[in-house]
C-alpha cells in the first residue's frame, strides 16, 4: 500500500473513530401519556472570559429545576400530570462558534423541548440562530443589545432589558436630582465604552436622551475602547482634558476594574460616575476596595429590593448556594428558567409551537424583577425598569431609583474625597 | 489503481451517507464541521507546511470569506455566487499583505503574522458603516442540513484535490525547496519571494471559500468569532497534530480535533478544568518534540514496525 | 502644556512596564536564538503566584517577586533541560510550535487552579497616589518604572561585568566560538532561559499591582512585547528599553487624535511597519547608519 493511501485510511479510521464517539442513541419517541421528562438544555461560559458569572447561570437554573422538580415537575395539561424536567448544560468556553455549535447539539441529538439562554451579548447572538433554525423556544437572560431581537427571529425572547432602557433609568435618576440641585444642568457628559453591541446600545441610550432633552445633557467626549484594556490612561487624559462633570462609562468587569483604578490614580473627579450596569458587585469590591464608592449603577435587579419576593429569593439563595453573593446575574437567570416553566404550563404541552405562543403572550406578575412583571414586546425583548444604586462607604449599596423600590438617598454630587 | 478505488469508495460512501441516514441530523453537523475544518486545515498547509511558512494570524482570510458571504448575501447575491467572491478577496487581502511580510523569515513571520490577524480583527471591529462594528451580521437563513453537509465535503474535496496537485506539482517541488532552504532555492532559479506569494494567495483563496460556508453554517459573524485569534491557533493546531506538509495530515488533525473538542465540551469533568488547552497542548509538544511529521508519521512508524515484524517472522519461518 | 507634560510622564511609566515584561524574551532570543511565544503565559502565572500568596497567606505583593523568582527560574531551567533544548539546533519555527504548546498547557494550569474568574490585588499602596507639580502619580505605576529601570541596570551589569554574564554574551554572538573558548554553552543555554523565565515572572508579579487578571491575561500584552523587542532588535536589553518607550510614545500621543479602541492598532501596525521596513530593528537601524 502506498503512503498516502495508508495516510488516507488513517484519517478515515480517524473521522469514523469520532462519529462513532460522538454519536448517541435516538431518545425513544413519546408514549402516550407524554414524555418521560422535559428535556430543557443550555450552553454557558463555565470556562473562558465569562466564566465567573457563568457559574451564576448554571447554579441559577439548577435551582429553579430543583424547585420545580421537588413540586413534582412542570404541570402539563393535555398529559394530566406533572413530568419532571431534565437539564443538560454544556460549556461553551466563553467562544460564539462553539456556543452555536453545542445548541445545535442540544436541538438535534439531545432533542430539547425548548433552549435557556446563555450569557453575554455575543454569544447569545451566536448560538440564537439555531432556536430559529429549528423553531424551539428559547429564553434567555444574559443577552441584553436590542441588536438580538432586531432579526425577526420568532422563538427568541430575552427577560433582559436593553441597554438603552440602562441608560434611560439612570437619566431619569439624573433628571429627578437635577431637579433637586443635587446635580448641574446640564450634565456634561464624557461618555467611554466598550465596543461591543453592549456599549454601542449605552451610548445610543444616551445620545437619543440627550437630543431630547438638550437643556439637561451634553456629551463633551465620545469615544469607544477596546475590551480587555491594560492601558486607560492616554483614554483618560482625553476625559481630563474636557470639562465633563460627569463619567458615564459602559464596561465589563475587568475593565471596570482597571479603568476605575486608574481613574483614581490620575485624580479624577467627576459629580456623577458610572459604569453601567456594572458597579454594586462583590467582585468589583473585591479587588477596588473602596475606589468602588460613590459609583452609581443601573442592573436589572438588586438583591436589596425591598420587597417579600425579593426577600423570599435572597433566602433561597442563600440556603441553596452559601457561598455566591445574590447578584442581577443570579435573579435574571432564575426567572428566566421560571418564565418557561409557567408557559410550558400555559400551553399545557411541550409543544414547541404552542409554547412560543404561550412566551408570545405570557403576562406573569408575580416576579423578583424591579416591577415584578414579566412579558414580552413583539421583538421577543422585555423592557422593565432597571434599579439604580449606589455604592457608599463601609460597604454598603442603596437603591436610588426608582422611589418605589428605594432604600435610601443618594450621595450628590460625589464627594471629592 | 487501488488507491483511486479506495478513494472513490470513500467518497462515494460519504456521497450517500446523507440519502442513508437522511435523520442523523447530530452526525450530519459533526461531519460538516469535519469537512469544513478539513478544507480550513488544508488551506493553511500550503502555506505552512508545504512553504514553511508558519502562520498566526489566518483567521484573517476565513473573516473576510465568512463576511464576504455574509455581506453580499445580504444584499441579494445568490449564495453560491459568494462563495469564490469571498475566495477572491481574501486572495487579494493576501496580495496586499504578502510581499512584505515575505520579507521575513520564519520566526520574524510567524510573528508578524500575529499582528496582522489581530490589526485585521480591529479593522473589522472598527470599521462600523461595513461590517456592522461588534454586533456583527447575521445571515437570513441556511439551507437544508444535508445541503450544507454537500457543499462542505464538496469544498473540502476540492481543497485536498487542489493541494494533492500542487504538491506534485513543478510549483510544489518550488515550495518544497523554498522551505527546505530558501537559499539555494534563490540559487536554483526560485524566486522565493513569488513563489510564497502565490502559496499565500491559494491558501487565502481556500481559506476565503472555507469562510463562506462557515457563514452560511453558522449564520452569524462577528470580528470575534471569526477573525479572532482563537481560530488562528485551531488552524495551526489541526496540520500541526495531522502531520504537517502531508496531503491526508490536515485531514486527519482536523477529524481528531473535532472529535476531541465534541468530547471535551459534553465531559463535564473535563470542560470544568478546560482540559482540552492540556491535550492540544500536550499533543502539540510531544509532536513537536518527538515526531514532527505529527500523527501520521506514527501511524507511519507502527505500520513500518509492524511490516519488518511480519517479514522477521517470515524470515525466522 | 500641562496636558502634554502629563501624557509624556503617563508614557513614561507605561514604557517601564512594556520594558519590564520584555527583558525576558530578549534575553532567551539573545542567548538561545528562540522565541519564547509561552512568555504571555508566565507573565500570567507570575502574576497568580503573586495574588495566590496575598490572597492566601497576606504577603505583601511587593515581597512575592522573593519568591516568584527563584520559582520560576528553576521552572525555566527544568523547561529548557526537558524540552526546548531538543529544539535549539532545528528551524526557529519548531521551538515556536513548541513553546505554543506549552503556552497552551500553563493557561490550563492556571484554570484547573484558580478557574477563569478576574482576580485583582488591592492593597493601601496599590490606591496611593502622590502629586508631582499639579500632576498626579500613582507610586505602583512609578515602581513599576523604577523596577523595571533596575533591572535593566542590575542586567546591564551582570551581563559585562561578571564571568557569568560574559559568557552570555559571548554565546549569544557566536555560540560555535563560544564552544570552542570553552565554555559551556548547554549550560548557558539552561541558566540564559531560566533567568529569562524568572524576568518574565517577575514582571507579571509587577503587573499584577496594576491590572486585575485572568488565565488569558498576557495575550494583548504578548504582541506588545513582540513589538517592543523587535523595535529594539530582539536581543539588546537597551534597545528593549527604547522600543518600550517608542511604543509607549506612539501610543500615548496617536491616542490624541484618534479613537481609544484603534489603541491595540497602534502597536501591530508600528510592529509590522518596523518588521517590513527594518527587519533588524532600531539597533540595525542605527548600526546601518553608522555604516553610512
Amino acid at each position: 500500500m502506498k503512503t498516502s493511501t495508508r495516510h488516507l485510511a488513517a484519517a478515515l479510521c480517524a473521522a469514523a473513530f469520532s462519529l462513532c464517539a460522538v454519536a448517541a442513541p435516538l431518545r425513544p419517541t413519546a408514549a402516550d401519556n407524554g414524555p418521560d421528562e422535559i428535556v430543557v438544555g443550555a450552553a454557558l461560559p463555565l470556562t473562558g472570559e465569562e466564566s465567573r458569572i457563568g457559574g451564576f447561570y448554571k447554579a441559577a437554573y439548577e435551582l429553579a429545576v430543583k424547585e420545580i422538580n421537588d413540586l413534582g415537575g412542570v404541570e402539563l395539561r393535555v398529559y394530566h400530570r406533572k413530568i419532571p424536567v431534565k437539564l443538560i448544560i454544556y460549556d461553551d468556553k466563553t467562544d460564539p462558534a462553539t456556543s452555536r455549535n453545542l445548541y445545535e447539539r442540544l436541538a438535534v441529538q439531545d432533542h430539547v423541548d425548548a433552549f435557556l439562554g446563555g450569557y453575554s451579548t455575543e454569544l447569545v447572538q451566536a448560538q440564537t440562530v439555531v432556536p430559529q433554525a429549528h423553531q424551539i423556544p428559547y429564553v434567555n437572560g444574559g443577552g441584553a443589545a436590542t441588536e438580538i431581537y432586531h432579526r425577526g427571529f420568532k422563538t427568541v425572547f430575552g427577560v433582559l432589558s436593553s441597554i438603552e432602557n440602562l441608560a434611560y433609568s439612570e437619566c431619569d435618576f439624573i433628571e429627578q436630582m437635577q431637579a433637586q440641585g443635587k446635580l448641574p444642568k446640564p450634565l456634561k457628559m464624557a461618555v467611554v465604552w466598550e465596543n461591543t453591541s453592549h456599549g454601542k446600545d449605552f451610548v445610543a441610550g444616551l445620545s437619543a436622551r440627550t437630543k431630547q432633552k438638550p437643556q439637561n445633557y451634553k456629551i463633551v467626549l465620545n469615544e469607544a475602547f477596546d475590551l480587555h484594556g491594560k492601558d486607560f490612561t492616554p483614554l483618560l487624559q482625553k476625559v481630563k482634558a474636557t470639562d465633563a462633570n460627569a463619567f458615564m462609562s459602559d464596561a465589563h468587569l475587568d475593565d471596570y476594574i482597571t479603568m476605575q483604578r486608574q481613574y483614581r490614580q490620575a485624580g479624577l473627579h467627576h459629580a456623577y460616575v458610572t459604569y453601567g450596569a456594572r458597579g454594586p458587585e462583590k467582585a468589583a469590591r473585591d479587588a477596588l476596595g473602596d475606589s468602588v464608592n460613590y459609583i452609581f449603577a443601573a442592573t436589572w435587579w438588586n438583591s436589596q429590593i425591598p420587597n417579600a419576593a425579593v426577600r423570599a429569593f435572597d433566602d433561597k439563595w442563600a440556603k441553596a448556594y452559601p457561598k455566591i453573593p445574590q447578584e442581577w446575574y443570579a435573579a435574571l437567570p432564575y426567572e428566566t428558567a421560571r418564565t418557561l416553566f409557567i408557559a410550558m404550563t400555559e400551553a399545557g404541552s411541550v409543544d414547541k409551537v404552542k409554547v412560543t405562543e404561550a412566551l408570545r403572550h405570557i403576562d406573569i406578575r408575580d416576579t423578583i424583577i424591579p416591577g415584578g412583571h414579566i412579558r414580552f414586546e413583539a421583538d421577543g425583548q422585555m423592557v422593565a425598569p432597571f434599579v439604580v444604586t449606589e455604592n457608599l462607604p463601609g460597604g454598603k449599596v442603596v437603591i436610588v431609583y426608582p422611589k418605589s423600590e428605594s432604600t435610601g438617598s443618594a450621595v450628590l454630587p460625589v464627594p471629592s474625597n | 489503481m487501488y488507491r483511486l478505488i479506495a478513494l472513490g469508495v470513500v467518497v462515494l460512501g460519504f456521497l450517500i451517507f446523507p440519502i442513508v441516514a437522511p435523520h442523523a441530523e447530530y452526525e450530519l453537523d459533526v461531519l460538516f464541521l469535519m469537512f469544513l475544518y478539513g478544507a480550513m486545515a488544508t488551506s493553511w498547509n500550503v502555506l505552512g507546511g508545504f512553504t514553511g511558512q508558519v502562520s498566526f494570524g489566518h483567521a484573517a482570510f476565513l473573516g473576510i470569506g465568512a463576511y464576504a458571504t455574509a455581506l453580499l448575501a445580504a444584499a441579494g447575491w445568490p449564495l453560491w455566487a459568494t462563495f469564490p467572491a469571498g475566495g477572491l478577496l481574501a486572495a487579494l487581502y493576501s496580495l496586499l499583505i504578502g510581499p512584505p511580510a515575505f520579507r521575513l523569515r520564519g520566526p520574524y513571520f510567524a510573528i508578524a503574522t500575529i499582528g496582522i490577524g489581530e490589526a485585521t480583527r480591529l479593522i473589522a471591529l472598527n470599521w462600523s458603516s461595513l461590517t456592522g462594528g461588534a454586533s456583527g451580521v447575521t445571515l437570513s437563513a441556511a439551507p437544508p442540513v444535508t445541503v450544507q453537509y454537500y457543499v462542505s465535503l464538496g469544498i473540502c474535496a476540492a481543497t485536498v484535490g487542489a493541494a494533492a496537485w500542487i504538491k506534485r506539482s513543478r510549483f510544489g517541488y518550488a515550495l518544497a525547496a523554498v522551505r527546505s532552504d530558501p537559499d539555494a532555492a534563490e540559487t536554483l532559479g526560485v524566486n522565493t519571494t513569488i513563489a510564497k506569494t502565490q502559496a499565500l494567495f491559494i491558501s487565502a483563496f481556500m481559506l476565503g471559500v472555507a469562510g463562506g460556508a462557515y457563514a452560511m453554517h453558522y449564520l452569524y459573524v462577528s470580528p470575534d468569532s471569526t477573525f479572532g485569534f482563537s481560530t488562528s491557533i485551531s488552524l495551526v493546531i489541526m496540520p500541526i497534530i495531522g502531520g504537517i506538509g502531508t496531503i491526508f495530515g490536515p485531514l486527519l488533525g482536523a477529524a481528531i480535533f473535532t472529535a476531541l473538542r465534541e468530547q471535551l465540551e459534553a465531559n463535564p469533568f473535563l470542560a470544568k478544568y478546560s482540559l482540552d488547552l492540556s491535550v492540544f497542548g500536550l499533543l502539540l509538544c510531544g509532536i513537536v518534540l518527538f515526531e514532527p511529521r505529527g500523527l501520521l508519521g506514527i501511524f507511519d512508524r507502527l505500520i513500518r514496525r509492524g511490516a519488518s515484524r511480519t517479514r522477521k517472522d517470515s524470515v525466522r519461518e | 502644556m500641562q496636558d502634554t507634560l502629563a501624557t509624556l510622564i503617563s508614557a513614561l511609566l507605561a514604557a517601564g512596564l512594556y520594558a519590564t515584561m520584555s527583558y525576558g524574551l530578549a534575553l532567551i532570543y539573545g542567548v538561545l536564538k528562540v522565541i519564547n511565544l509561552a512568555n504571555a503565559g508566565v507573565l500570567m502565572l507570575g502574576a497568580y503566584v503573586t495574588w495566590w500568596m496575598w490572597d492566601a497567606f497576606h504577603v505583601d505583593p511587593l515581597l512575592a517577586p522573593i519568591v516568584v523568582l527563584p520559582l520560576f527560574f528553576l521552572f525555566g531551567i527544568v523547561l529548557e533541560r526537558v524540552a526546548v533544548r531538543r529544539v535549539i539546533e532545528q528551524e526557529p519555527i519548531v521551538s515556536l510550535l513548541l513553546l505554543f504548546g506549552v503556552w497552551l498547557i500553563l493557561q490550563n494550569i492556571a484554570y484547573a487552579i484558580w478557574t477563569g474568574d478576574t482576580r485583582s490585588i488591592e492593597t493601601p499602596f496599590i490606591e496611593s497616589t502622590f502629586k508631582l507639580g499639579g500632576i498626579q502619580l500613582a507610586w505602583p505605576r512609578v515602581y513599576v518604572f523604577v523596577a523595571g529601570a533596575l533591572t535593566l541596570a542590575v542586567l546591564q551589569l551582570f551581563l559585562t561585568k561578571t564571568q557569568f554574564g560574559r559568557a552570555i554574551r559571548a554565546v549569544s554572538q557566536d555560540r560555535e566560538a563560544a564552544r570552542l573558548a570553552g565554555i559551556d554553552v548547554e549550560r548557558i543555554y539552561a541558566v540564559a532561559f531560566g533567568i529569562g523565565i524568572a524576568l518574565s515572572a517577575f514582571a507579571g508579579s509587577l503587573l499584577s499591582l496594576l491590572f486585575p487578571f485572568g488565565p488569558d491575561f498576557g495575550q494583548a500584552l504578548q504582541l506588545k512585547s513582540f513589538c517592543i523587542v523587535v523595535l529594539g532588535g530582539l536581543d539588546s536589553f537597551v534597545g528593549v528599553a527604547f522600543g518600550a518607550i517608542l511604543l509607549s510614545l506612539a501610543e500615548a500621543f496617536g491616542l490624541r487624535y484618534m479613537a481609544a479602541s484603534l489603541q491595540n492598532l497602534i502597536s501591530f501596525v508600528l510592529l509590522v511597519v518596523v518588521l517590513i521596513a527594518f527587519p533588524k530593528g532600531i539597533a540595525g537601524i542605527i548600526r546601518s547608519l553608522r555604516r553610512v
